[in-house]
């Protein structure tokens, strides 16, 4: 196991036990961000053993791309409170589930196949979120630290990731163009998954339902 | 790896995090700008508040001294007046008369103590306190019935709750407000009030059955009194609704939700984020 496998390991499980821990003091939108966190652990282990049992971790992948889209969409479900942007995620949820099924049994399968596609869309989708929420918490600023806003670390976080992952899908297609070393292309994901997962946990950290704001 | 990989790389994602970088410190500014131009506008709306707040106060103690010197005028100080007299002539007259007129006293300085206590009780504002909205209304309509200017009749549905002090004050300015324009300008002979008490919704109903008005009169200054009480009523996060026509009385009501926030722009936006 690489170095960078054993940090990603012990950093989802230390992110994973503050959201046990906190469980209670969370407000909904950060318990389903907890749940996620956990989930990750748990699918990127066993993504680990069938890569090294099987040679084949693709069904995991696919697996955890629509565990993934499901709980962050819950997650800024429950953070938005206007009613049309929380039809809209519920509609958007309704669509994904459906193409997600096309993919994996038409066009990428399950056993065959990374659900890039999926991955593509998820990030594309996550970034307008993101983007949204951003828009409405300038809307409607609360009398709180922007620093000691939740919302504002997972939002961040989540902007950072899905845009970092374009930007990667742009780096990985010049580099095999240019015939360069893209090695270099991956351990800079990991660096990102890293950040990701720091970012995700300082806001779980830092999320309170007594204290919060947030109605959620 | 070789260099130009690396090289590549390291300068991509520099630009690339040096934009993302930007837009989140652009955004925190942004939002730390809208913070404090949200704060400086709910400052300036809390003290307007408190103004119109302190002038309600100032109003009604003087409607209240107005009323109190009436009464002095009007009530206690003839029924004193017709003591002393009554007094005065008693010694002239023989024993029972005298017990007689001594007995029709005590039973007038009775009343004019009562009185006096009733005038203590709504010389001050500070009774929707100790009292809450419901039971100053209802001394008031006591009080306005025992001197016979007008049939005041009180009506009361569901579970009384209470609405907080400052929305009971500003309430009870309107109710004032509404039986001295019934009293003063409508010559209303009857005067009805209503109090519902909804779990989500609090009604406050003032008719009377005086000369009325058009809906222009809303508009120029004799109106200002009326467009007072939706202004005040806006403050605590009602809504007040005037009808009228000549002829036909007038009726104002005040509908409120008990459950919103006491002052809208302190409260939070459901729309909000933390």
């Amino acid at each position: 196991m690489s170095n960078y496998i054993i940090s990603y390991f012990i950093l989802l499980l230390i992110v994973s036990v503050i959201g046990v821990v906190r469980y209670k003091k969370l407000t909904t939108p950060f318990k389903i961000l907890s749940v996620l966190i956990i989930l990750t652990l748990l699918l990127e282990i066993t993504s680990e053993i069938c890569a090294k049992k099987y040679k084949n971790n693709l069904p995991v992948s696919h697996f955890t791309v629509l565990s993934e889209y499901i709980f962050l969409s819950l997650t800024y479900y429950f953070i938005f409170k206007n009613k049309a942007i929380r039809t809209s995620i519920k509609i958007i949820m309704l669509i994904f589930i459906i193409l997600f099924f096309v993919n994996a049994i038409f066009i990428q399968p399950y056993h065959s196949a990374f659900p890039s596609n999926m991955y593509t869309l998820e990030e594309i989708i996550y970034a307008i979120f993101s983007l949204m929420l951003f828009k409405q918490m300038l809307l409607y600023p609360l009398p709180v630290n922007i620093i000691k806003q939740s919302v504002f670390w997972f939002n961040t976080s989540i902007l950072f990731y899905s845009t970092t992952m374009f930007f990667n899908f742009g780096l990985i297609n010049y580099y095999i163009k240019h015939h360069l070393n893209d090695q270099v292309i991956f351990d800079f994901i990991a660096g990102i998954n890293m950040i990701f997962y720091l970012l995700i946990g300082i806001s779980i950290f830092i999320d309170n339902k007594q204290t919060s704001t947030n109605n959620g | 790896m070789d260099d130009e990989s690396i090289r590549l790389l390291v300068f991509a994602s520099t630009a690339f995090f040096a934009c993302i970088s930007g837009f989140i410190i652009y955004f925190v500014v942004l939002y730390r700008n809208k913070q404090l131009k949200n704060k400086r506008e709910q400052e300036k709306q809390q003290t307007a508040f408190q103004q119109e707040l302190l002038k309600a106060q100032i109003e009604m103690q003087e409607q209240t001294l107005l009323h109190v010197s009436r009464e002095i005028h009007d009530n206690i100080t003839q029924v004193l007046s017709f003591v002393k007299l009554s007094l005065g002539l008693a010694g002239n007259s023989t024993e029972d008369t005298k017990q007689a007129k001594i007995t029709e006293s005590r039973e007038l300085v009775s009343q004019a103590i009562s009185d006096l206590r009733d005038l203590s009780k709504s010389l001050s504002f500070e009774h929707i306190t100790n009292f809450g909205l419901l039971k100053t209304i209802e001394i008031e309509t006591k009080r306005v019935n025992k001197s016979g200017i007008i049939n005041m009749v009180l009506t009361i549905e569901g579970d009384v709750y209470p609405l907080g002090e400052q929305r009971e004050l500003v309430l009870f300015r309107i109710f004032q407000e509404a039986l001295n324009n019934a009293l003063k300008h409508a010559s209303a002979q009857h005067f009805k009030i209503g109090l519902q008490y909804h779990d989500e919704m609090f009604n406050l109903t003032l008719e009377d059955d005086g000369s009325g008005f058009s809906a222009n009169s809303l508009s120029n200054s004799n109106g200002s009194g009326l467009r007072n009480m939706e202004n005040r009523a806006a403050l605590i996060g009602a809504a007040a609704t005037i009808n009228s026509s000549p002829g036909k009385g007038c009726c104002i009501k005040v509908t409120l939700n008990p459950l919103e926030q006491l002052l809208k722009p302190n409260g939070y936006h459901p729309d909000r984020f933390g």
